[in-house]
């Protein structure tokens, strides 16, 4: 998980994907109130620690370990409630899809480390493997959700300003503040999803809440009839 | 070849020869064509062959048309000396006609085919080598087929936690290897294909849990080798499409406070995280099969537990639940598993049916009163019953309570009226109460309830009635089934006092008849019962009637029967049907009326066997009993009587008349068939011998006998003609007719006949007939003897001689005569009998005593000797009286001799011989001289 992604690279994959978009939207809903609710649905989802954080603990035996005591999420590491909420909604969605980009390369990481036929039998890697998938689904909505906002003013707003750098992997050789950092890192992603669907209903309460986010609600429809192709590719 | 050259016919040489070339020539020919041939079909891989079909493997749409060109190779055509021209198609063994080929060049010849209707057709492209052995050149498989209709209403369920399974509608048949593939995939990314497998083309399972809230674009591609196609794209959240686990660990719990509630509790599916659930809950008692649902709009969000109200206490009901998407999408879950429960109990919410019987055994001034009640059914018991109280009240202010657990309690009330109240009490409470008046012992029922009807319907046995004017609080019902084998043993039930039709709750039998009585009961007391007969359901009687006759006639026969017995009759018996007939004749059927038991069969024909059956009828059909024959008479009552009575008065009438005439003309009758006899006593006798002594009076035979004096009539006969010496065995036979003779004691031989001999007719007849022969030329002489009266000599010895040839008509009328004549001789007057017998059987000389005893071998019957025994016996006891003469002594010694030698019978049997063989003896001379009789003696005269 010690991946370090600049800000262009980041920068380079929403656009990459944006551009996608438009040659393929296939399997997207076309309806924004209904991404906007999916989107929600998962985030919710996602702030669920037993998605990942309680199979990753059971997983690197930290089940005896007073979690809330050592994993609490070190600061900076996801952008917080606030700053999400001070993000454009193509800041926001891009924000969103990075960071997740992130959780799932951590995750692939860390599932090869372990034997694949451990895996298969183990509940816990199970849900590993479905949190993984509903991440990506996250992504996929975002891949949807993001044409219709057809809002050029903000395509320039910029994204999260903060750490630019997801936090290096620990200093320490040790294997279990390794495990701990993982913990650490998981435990802040499921606060940063709770701040994400928290962000996303104020979205589904409409413009009067948040002045900053207003779609296009006439354009998307459109945007959906006029797909030119139902064939997609995968945006990673 | 090898079969001609083993033949034995001699051809000339150059035809030979010729001959054999020719037949190698062709040998060679063919099997080279066979090895081309034989190679081409088996080795064809190893072997090149001589052309080719194009297309190769052909698969063509059903309908359409098909060309294929057989190509033949340059080399096979030079080999084999054909072209194009020579080629010829085969479809499945069968030539195609050669209209249907098209040559396209020297190599080539092409076959076309319109409508391809069959799957598989075998091609096959043929050449004449040589131009007449045929052979194939090469075989294509023309496969047909369709293409793949567009799969249709494609649609997708997610079992949560499992997997997808997607179905569609694949079209018609293609007859060809199809694939269909589901396919599905995100905006960003695909998924692994769903290949259906051969037998289930209409549907596929993903084998993995789809995930939720994001978009997914899913269709089915269909490919053969006619063509592909794919269905229209369904695009779909799985969340919309899920099918929940079902709510699981339900479980139920009652409330004491409220008896008519049970909370639910579940688990949740684990997709309650992800969605809202809303839940179907369904109840229903144990017993029952059919499930109520609670109200969806009470379940309709997301929870794990649920109180269901408006139950029945102390009831178990059993519930299940399911859920789903609380907006409608998606599908419904499994029915969890069954959990039952049970509602607590609530006091009894209804009294108990109560009724009394009075015993029959009476007490003075008491009466024994069976007071019943009915265990209150579940439903209105409303927990478990733990006793009854039963309060009893003469006056108002005077109370009996008994507690029973049973449902009877048998009281001794006195003759007064009685009020009886009834509860029942359970964990939570009493029920309401039961009144029943028991009346005073004089009370007079009345009122009963009118137009009392009993039916079936759907199994059931209702009863109807119109009540009474008066307010009836209740009615009973009782019934029972009717059996001549069993006693009626009531069943009964309460209904409240509107009720007017009602079916019995008993377990009711088929075919038996219920007594079924219905009584009001009022306030001061039960009503006048009122009884119905019904049957639940009739059936044919098990048996018939038997008939009998009560009265057979010449033309009539009155037939009767028994009623059959209830337990018989399985209905109501209708009718009777009465069938009769004769050995030959036909059948008659007479129907009867079901009141009947006797019936006139009439214009039967007399003298006939009839055989009649019986059939009993209920609605449900009839029973025949046994046959019965019987025979009508050939004359009726009192022909007879007219045909013989009239007859008889006839013969009597005519028998009168004879007698009446006969008795006019006796006189006439009497001359030619009965002669007058002149009486003996009236012959010139009486003055032959002057001294006869008047009391030989024959016609007075009370005159004879009263003195005691015995009047003794011996004939002797002798006969006048010569006879030649009898037989032995003859001789015996005379011996026994004289035997007989003294055994009377006398004999009679005067005119043919003798008064004595007429009283032994097997013996007589003889002696008639011979004494019938010796009368004409015998002259008779009878000595009449009269012996002194008790012992006494006579003074005077009468002889007298009769010339008459008339019997001696009274003694020989009279055989008692000679019965008493016999008692006599057992007397005084024995031994002048015997002597008389000696006298007139014997010599007349002196020495004759000496003489008979001299031939003891002469004569011995055996079946003398009883008689001989017992002159033994009477000679001994005349000894023994008073004779002492020496002759006497001669027989007190033989008498000695008897009692103490064995020869004593032999010499008795010669004493009575002599006397006999004296009187046969007829080579002596006889004297017919009167003889004098002595006492003590007999000497001849």
């Amino acid at each position: 998980m010690q991946v370090q992604l600049t800000w262009k690279t980041l920068l380079g994959l929403v656009l990459g994907l944006l551009l996608l978009s438009m040659m393929a939207m296939g399997g997207c809903s076309r309806e924004y109130q209904t991404l906007l609710l999916q989107m929600q649905q998962q985030a919710k989802i996602m702030q669920n620690t037993s998605m990942l954080l309680d199979p990753y603990i059971r997983i690197q035996g930290l089940d005896k370990l007073d979690y809330k005591e050592h994993c609490k999420e070190s600061p900076g590491t996801f952008p917080s409630k606030d700053t999400l909420q001070g993000l454009s909604r193509k800041g926001f969605l891009q924000t969103l899809n990075a960071t997740l980009g992130l959780v799932l390369h951590r995750l692939a990481a860390f599932q090869k480390k372990v034997p694949h036929i451990t895996k298969d039998k183990d509940q816990d890697w199970k849900q590993v493997s479905q949190a993984e998938g509903y991440i990506r689904g996250v992504r996929n909505n975002i891949f949807c959700l993001t044409p219709l906002l057809n809002n050029s003013s903000e395509m320039v707003t910029p994204t999260w300003a903060g750490p630019r750098t997801l936090p290096p992997p620990s200093l320490s050789a040790d294997a279990f503040n390794h495990k701990l950092d993982g913990c650490k890192f998981l435990q802040g992603y499921h606060r940063f999803m709770h701040s994400v669907e928290q962000v996303l209903s104020e979205w589904a309460e409409g413009p009067s809440r948040s002045r900053r986010h207003s779609p296009h609600w006439a354009s998307q429809g459109r945007a959906h009839r006029m797909r030119p192709s139902r064939r997609a590719k995968r945006p990673v | 070849m090898t079969l001609n050259l083993r033949t034995k016919k001699i051809y000339p040489t150059g035809y030979f020869i010729k001959y054999l070339y020719k037949m190698l020539t062709l040998w060679t020919r063919i099997v080279q064509a066979s090895f081309i041939f034989l190679a081409t079909e088996s080795i064809g891989v190893l072997l090149d062959p001589c052309g080719h079909i194009s297309p190769e493997s052909p698969v063509v749409q059903l309908g359409s048309n098909f060309t294929a060109v057989c190509v033949l190779k340059e080399k096979c055509m030079d080999n084999f000396d054909v072209n194009a021209d020579n080629i010829f198609w085969k479809t499945n063994h069968a030539t195609v006609p050669k209209e249907q080929y098209t040559i396209i060049n020297r190599t080539a010849s092409s076959v076309s085919f319109t409508d391809i209707s069959s799957l598989n057709t075998q091609l096959t492209c043929n050449i004449y080598a040589f131009g007449q052995i045929e052979q194939n050149v090469y075989g294509i498989t023309i496969i047909s087929g369709l293409p793949p209709e567009k799969p249709k209403n494609l649609g997708c369920i997610v079992n949560e936690e499992k997997n997808m399974m997607c179905q569609w509608d694949p079209g018609r048949k293609t007859y060809l290897e199809t694939n269909y593939t589901l396919k599905s995939e995100w905006a960003t990314e695909k998924f692994a294909d769903c290949k259906a497998k051969r037998d289930t083309p209409n549907s596929c399972t993903l084998d993995y849990s789809p995930v939720y809230f994001v978009n997914i674009e899913v269709w089915v591609e269909a490919e053969n080798a006619l063509g592909k196609i794919t269905s229209d794209h369904i695009n779909f959240d799985p969340i919309d499409k899920v099918k929940p686990n079902p709510p699981h660990n339900l479980s139920v719990r009652n409330s004491e406070e409220l008896s008519s509630i049970l909370k639910l509790a579940w688990i949740n599916p684990s997709i309650k995280t992800f969605i809202g659930l809303k839940y179907n809950i369904q109840y229903r008692t144990k017993d029952a099969s059919t499930w109520s649902q609670i109200p969806p709009e009470d379940t309709s969000s997301t929870r794990s537990s649920f109180t269901v109200q408006d139950l029945k206490p102390f009831t178990e009901y059993v519930f299940r639940i399911r859920c789903m998407k609380n907006d409608g999408k998606g599908f419904w879950s499994d029915w969890s598993e069954e959990a039952s429960g049970i509602t607590y109990e609530a006091k009894p919410s209804k009294e108990p049916s109560f009724w009394y019987k009075i015993e029959p055994s009476h007490t003075h001034g008491y009466r024994p009163v069976k007071l019943i009640w009915k265990t209150l059914p579940p439903f209105e018991a409303n927990g478990k019953i733990l006793d009854y109280e039963v309060t009893l009240t003469r006056w108002k202010s005077h109370f009996q309570n008994y507690r029973v657990n049973d449902t009877k309690l048998t009281v001794n009330l006195t003759n007064d009226r009685y009020i009886a109240t009834l509860t029942a009490r359970n964990l939570v409470g009493r029920s309401d109460a039961s009144v029943l008046t028991i009346p005073a012992c004089d009370f007079q029922a009345a009122h009963p309830v009118t137009n009392l009807k009993a039916f079936p319907k759907d199994n059931k046995l209702w009863v109807e009635w119109t009540a009474s004017n008066e307010s009836v609080n209740k009615y009973i019902l009782e019934w029972c089934v009717l059996s001549d084998k069993s006693p009626c043993i009531p069943d009964w039930q309460q209904e409240d006092g509107t009720i007017h039709l009602t079916y019995l709750r008993g377990n009711l039998m088929e075919s038996k008849c219920y007594l079924i009585t219905v009584t009001p009961v009022y306030d001061d007391g039960p009503g006048s019962p009122e009884s119905i007969r019904a049957y639940l359901k009739q059936a044919a009687p098990s048996k018939g009637p038997t008939v009998r006759t009560k009265k057979v006639g010449k033309n009539e026969a009155v037939l009767e029967w028994d009623q059959l017995p209830v337990d018989v009759q399985n209905g109501f018996i209708r009718n009777y049907t009465i069938l009769y007939k004769t050995a030959l004749g036909n059948e008659t059927a007479v129907n009867v009326n079901s009141s009947h038991t006797e019936y006139t069969l009439s214009s039967l024909t007399s003298d006939t066997l009839y055989m009649v059956r019986m059939a009993a009828y209920t609605d449900e059909g009839g029973m025949y009993g046994p046959d019965f024959t019987f025979t009508t008479p050939k004359f009726a009552q009192g022909e007879i009587e007219a045909i013989v009575v009239p007859v008889c008065l006839g013969f009597l009438l005519t028998t009168l008349l004879g007698v009446l005439f006969c008795f006019n003309k006796r006189d006439l009758i009497k001359k030619h068939i009965w002669p007058n006899v002149p009486d003996p006593s009236k012959s010139h006798i009486a003055q032959w011998s002057p001294h006869t002594p008047p009391r030989h009076n024959f016609n007075s035979k009370d005159q004879m006998y009263s003195d005691g004096n015995f009047t003794d009539v011996s004939v002797v006969e002798i006969e006048v003609n010569d006879k030649k010496p009898l037989p032995e065995d003859l001789k015996s036979t005379d011996l026994f007719k004289k035997e007989k003779s003294s055994t009377e004691g006398h004999s009679s031989g005067i005119g043919g006949s003798s008064c004595m001999s007429s009283s032994r007719p097997s013996i007589s007849s003889s002696d008639e007939n011979e004494s019938g022969q010796n009368t004409s030329s015998t002259v008779q002489y009878s000595t009449v003897v009269h012996s002194g009266y008790r012992h006494q000599v006579p003074s005077v010895q009468v002889f007298s001689r009769s010339e008459s040839t008339q019997p001696l008509l009274d003694s020989e009328e009279r055989p008692e005569d000679l019965q008493l004549v016999d008692n006599v001789d057992s007397g005084d007057g024995i031994l002048p009998r015997q002597q008389y017998f000696k006298q007139n059987c014997s010599q007349p000389e002196t020495s004759q005593d000496i003489s008979h005893f001299e031939r003891p071998k002469h004569v011995s019957s055996v079946s003398e000797e009883g008689f001989v025994r017992l002159k033994q016996q009477q000679i001994s006891d005349h000894i023994s009286q008073s004779y002492g003469s020496g002759q006497m002594k001669m027989f007190q010694e033989i008498s000695t001799a008897d009692d103490f030698g064995p020869g004593t019978e032999g010499e008795v049997e010669r004493f009575e011989t002599v006397g006999m063989e004296t009187a046969i003896d007829e080579g002596m001379p006889k004297s017919y001289l009167p003889q004098t009789v002595r006492q003590g003696g007999y000497v001849p005269q």
